[in-house]
């Protein structure tokens, strides 16, 4: 083979090159053709597929629309309209900004624009050509025969029906972040997503179901934030509704659908020890930040972001979701649960309302044993029942039997006991607790790097207060000569370890604290009543007010549920009453 | 061809060989134990491939076809087997093809052996070994004080085991887990010419304690270079050395302060043991040295606590110093003596604890290092 001459690729070459970064699959034509309506303020958007988006993908908005002499300034390579200096870029509101979207869509299939704005009669841009063509206000963009002039492209993509996972997933994320726009999308001239305008917070509620699934809207708490000009707002799921799989997790930062890192590291930091074992945390979360202090030209997809503090970010995050669960009491979860029947299900409504009276404390035989044992204590105010109700019995030793003005309550008691104990006892240490550190007669040596050597150079105040004392030697060991007490001997070089690389990755370490909460976590389990524990009803009832005043009462240190209601709706269901 | 003991005498050696056996085995053979008969006398060996233990009883009735005779069977069953036998009863044991008869009175158990030949020893010690030998009650008394402060999960395999330090004129015994090291120094006269120091794994020195809790005789060290062999008439125990080199412990060893306090052993043991009842988990209780007397104070994560005042002979500066009282505790204990000393220097750094004087009752030297909590 002769020697290959250097020479420059012609522009049709660079734009598929370039297109080849941007537009991977059809889901990602979506992804930027519903941005752009988004940033041209459109409330309808109309999708339609055929072949899972290889043949046709068609976006059609009501949006501002683009004018005749810019139709053909559109479809090239950095041309926007978004952005024209770099003070923007550094201040971006919108979603695009690179002026790349169409350009590379065009390169790789066969675009069509049509577009009207301004209350005049519409044009198509097709092939390079401008031509008369009547269309309502707004945009509509058709692309067809996705990858025909770059093969090897179209050999990678999957199967039809995963590229239609994938395009449908796409949209589902966009659709959680605007919930003022209309949203449809038809199939092989099938409609198979319908998401109406919310107006209101049942309506997005409506939305979240559609997209989440009801199962998450019930075990979802609202969550709304602000601090120092950040805001997080949005649905986190009960830890008891936790995943196996981070496979619903829904994150933007102003506005934009981001996988990042560290804010979902803040986010499970906030779940810790509310969460089973393993499991991801469910949310759909919007963060607001200044769009100054966020840096999202990262990366050619934009899924990652960039703060200016990212710390505080940390931190503010993980502080809002601890607090939400923790002030996520057995009384909230009664009222977020009847919003949902409220919102979801109208029939629910009217069978409600019909029961609501007859419910709490009239008839019955479960009641008439109620009154014999309570009766006294609830006379007094018979309206306010607590939200876990009063006991009326045990099961098998292991669970209590409550009822509540919604039904049923089942209580493990183990659990719930557990929890109360760990929180007691982590208030208590907070209170009583110094920080203590055994000094070693002969030091620990560690073997590290030389990013962990300026960690520990940066860090030494903060390792102190720790109790961590720990000297330097060379650039590659340091001798720990003193650790916290409470530290197991054989795990303090590895903890090390991980407290610097988390002080690496997000600044933040909350190693030590886990560390203790672990122990802490055990010896409450070891303090706390079994299962095969037989109580009496006085018992039990002291037990269920205090979980009703207790944080996280929700779940048991390991994440486990601590209690369930089983509604005299959902009662009457199995016996088929009112069918 | 039968074997006769007593079945007194046999369930001690098997309980003592039973200490090594592990009862969770890869290898069926290593949780047997062999048997063999030699002369008047019935063998019993078990092994971890770390420690390896044999030990002797004589035999109730000598049969002369017998002798020589090997094999190996469960360790576990064959004590528990003897455990439920009653307790004057002579048991007869014959071998047959892959099992071991045994017979009580009625009774009557066959239990499956494996080929004596399979059975793993550890190697010969090789040369240059060195030799001496040390009165039983003092090294049980050496090993009591320090075994202690031997480390029971450290990453560093050189602290789970005690260090054996040999001098021309004296033997050291040291133990140190990282937080507090115990020392004890046996002056005996021998004939060694060069000093040796080797590392002895935790599990083979509390073996060594076990089996030395009804010997009086002298015992016989001998010490190679990857092995050493502890013995005399009634059992031989050979274990695997730690390799690694031992912390420089003399530097620990030297006194920082020159504030000393004397305090009655007991009074001390009794209140650090009364006050540690409300410390937290971790067992800190502080101590607080002023003239003639000491506090001794702790408080738990609940906020209750403990306080104790105790007299002492004391003139220093006051010193406010925090420990593990756990670490107290186990100093204390190991002082036979009615008064103690606290040699201390700041609430820092460490503190050493010894007997106020030498103990006269055996000619040995005995400390203890502590270091402080910093609170």
């Amino acid at each position: 083979m002769g020697m290959a001459i250097i020479r420059e690729l012609n522009q049709r070459l660079i734009d598929q090159i370039s297109a080849g970064e941007v537009i991977e699959r059809p889901s990602s034509i979506i992804k930027e053709l519903l941005e752009n309506s988004l940033d041209a303020s459109a409330t309808q958007i109309e999708i339609t597929l055929q072949q899972s988006g290889l043949r046709l993908i068609q976006l059609r908005d009501n949006g501002v629309g683009i004018a005749k002499e810019d139709l053909i300034m559109a479809l090239r390579r950095h041309a926007t309209s978004k952005i024209s200096n770099l003070d923007e870029l550094l201040a971006i509101g919108s979603f695009g900004f690179r002026g790349e979207a169409l350009a590379s869509i065009a390169a790789v299939s066969r675009t069509v624009l049509t577009s009207s704005c301004g209350g005049q009669s519409g044009w198509r841009m097709e092939n390079g050509t401008i031509t008369a063509a009547p269309h309502p206000q707004g945009t509509t963009v058709a692309v067809s025969d996705l990858f025909y002039n770059t093969p090897a492209r179209r050999k990678f993509l999957r199967s039809e029906r995963t590229e239609l996972r994938h395009l449908l997933q796409c949209s589902r994320e966009i659709a959680l972040s605007c919930f003022d726009v209309e949203l449809s999308i038809t199939h092989n001239k099938r409609r198979i997503n319908h998401l109406p305008v919310c107006h209101n917070d049942a309506d997005k509620k409506d939305r979240l179901a559609a997209i989440c699934g009801k199962d998450f809207i019930t075990h979802a708490i609202p969550v709304h934030q602000e601090n120092n000009g950040i805001v997080l707002e949005g649905w986190i799921a009960e830890p008891a509704y936790a995943r196996s799989q981070a496979d619903m997790f829904y994150l933007y930062v102003n506005k934009r659908s981001i996988n990042d890192r560290s804010i979902y590291h803040a986010i499970r930091q906030g779940y810790r020890d509310v969460l089973y074992h393993d499991r991801h945390p469910a949310f759909v979360l919007h963060l607001t930040v200044d769009p100054a202090t966020v840096d999202v030209n990262v990366h050619p997809t934009k899924r990652e972001v960039r703060f200016t503090a990212p710390q505080a970010v940390h931190s503010f995050v993980t502080g809002v979701i601890q607090h939400t669960l923790a002030t996520h009491s057995p009384r909230n979860a009664q009222e977020s649960r009847q919003i949902k029947v409220t919102s979801t299900d109208s029939a629910a409504v009217q069978l409600r309302h019909q029961q609501t009276p007859s419910l709490p404390l009239t008839g019955g035989r479960a009641d008439s044993a109620i009154r014999d044992l309570n009766l006294s204590s609830i006379k007094e105010k018979s309206e306010e029942i607590p939200p876990l109700g009063y006991a009326l019995a045990q099961l098998k030793n292991i669970y209590i039997l409550a009822e509540n003005a919604e039904g049923l309550i089942i209580v493990d008691m183990h659990a719930a006991h557990e929890r109360i104990t760990y929180e007691k006892m982590k208030q208590e240490f907070a209170q009583y607790s110094s920080i203590a550190s055994q000094s070693l007669l002969t030091p620990i040596t560690v073997n590290i790097n030389t990013q962990e050597y300026a960690l520990v150079e940066q860090h030494s105040a903060l390792l102190a207060n720790m109790g961590l004392e720990i000297d330097l030697v060379g650039e590659e060991q340091l001798l720990i000569r003193s650790y916290p007490t409470r530290l197991a001997h054989d795990k303090v070089s590895a903890l090390v370890r991980d407290l610097l690389s988390d002080l690496a990755q997000y600044g933040v370490s909350e190693r030590i604290t886990d560390h203790y909460n672990d122990l802490l976590s055990s010896m409450a389990c070891y303090h706390s009543i079994r299962a095969g524990r037989q109580l009496t009803l006085a018992e039990m009832n002291a037990l269920l007010r205090e979980m009703e005043s207790t944080s996280y009462s929700g779940s048991c240190n390991h994440g486990r549920p601590t209690w369930v209601v089983q509604s005299i709706t959902e009662l009457d269901k199995l016996f088929l009453r009112g069918q | 061809m039968k074997i006769s003991v007593k079945r007194k005498e046999l369930i001690h050696s098997l309980a003592i060989v039973n200490g090594v056996i592990e009862m969770r085995q890869v290898m069926p053979i290593i949780g047997n134990i062999l048997l063999r008969v030699s002369g008047e006398r019935l063998f019993c060996m078990g092994t971890d491939s770390t420690v390896e233990l044999l030990h002797s009883v004589p035999l109730a009735k000598v049969d002369a076809k017998a002798d020589g005779m090997q094999t190996t069977v469960p360790a576990r069953k064959m004590m528990d087997i003897c455990r439920s036998l009653p307790d004057d009863c002579v048991i007869e044991m014959v071998p047959s093809d892959n099992f071991l008869q045994i017979k009580v009175g009625s009774s009557h158990f066959s239990l499956k052996t494996l080929p004596a030949e399979d059975f793993p020893s550890m190697p010969e010690l090789g040369e240059d070994t060195m030799t001496f030998l040390l009165p039983a009650p003092q090294l049980r008394r050496a090993l009591e004080q320090t075994h202690f402060a031997m480390s029971k999960d450290d990453m560093r395999q050189y602290l789970k085991g005690m260090c054996i330090d040999v001098r021309q004129d004296n033997v050291r015994f040291v133990a140190t887990d990282g937080h507090r090291l115990a020392c004890d120094i046996y002056d005996m006269k021998s004939d060694i010419q060069e000093a040796r120091q080797v590392i002895v794994p935790y599990k083979a020195i509390n073996q060594l304690l076990t089996l030395l809790q009804d010997n009086t005789d002298d015992i016989t060290f001998v010490i190679g270079h990857k092995q050493i062999k502890v013995h005399n008439d009634h059992f031989t125990m050979i274990s695997n050395l730690i390799e690694g080199k031992y912390p420089d412990y003399e530097q620990v060893m030297v006194k920082e302060g020159n504030s000393v306090a004397v305090i009655t052993t007991e009074l001390f043991h009794q209140a650090v043991r009364r006050v540690a009842i409300l410390s937290t988990e971790q067992r800190l209780v502080q101590l607080n040295f002023s003239p003639k007397t000491v506090h001794i104070d702790a408080k738990n994560t609940e906020g209750e606590s403990a306080t104790e005042k105790i007299d002492a002979d004391y003139t220093g500066s006051e010193i406010k110093i925090a420990f593990n009282a756990n670490y107290l505790i186990d100093a204390l204990k190991a002082i036979h003596t009615e008064k103690m000393c606290i040699t201390l220097n700041d609430g820092n750094t460490r503190s050493i604890f010894e007997s106020e004087k030498p103990d006269e009752a055996k000619s040995s030297q005995w400390l203890c290092v502590i270091m402080p909590v910093k609170v």
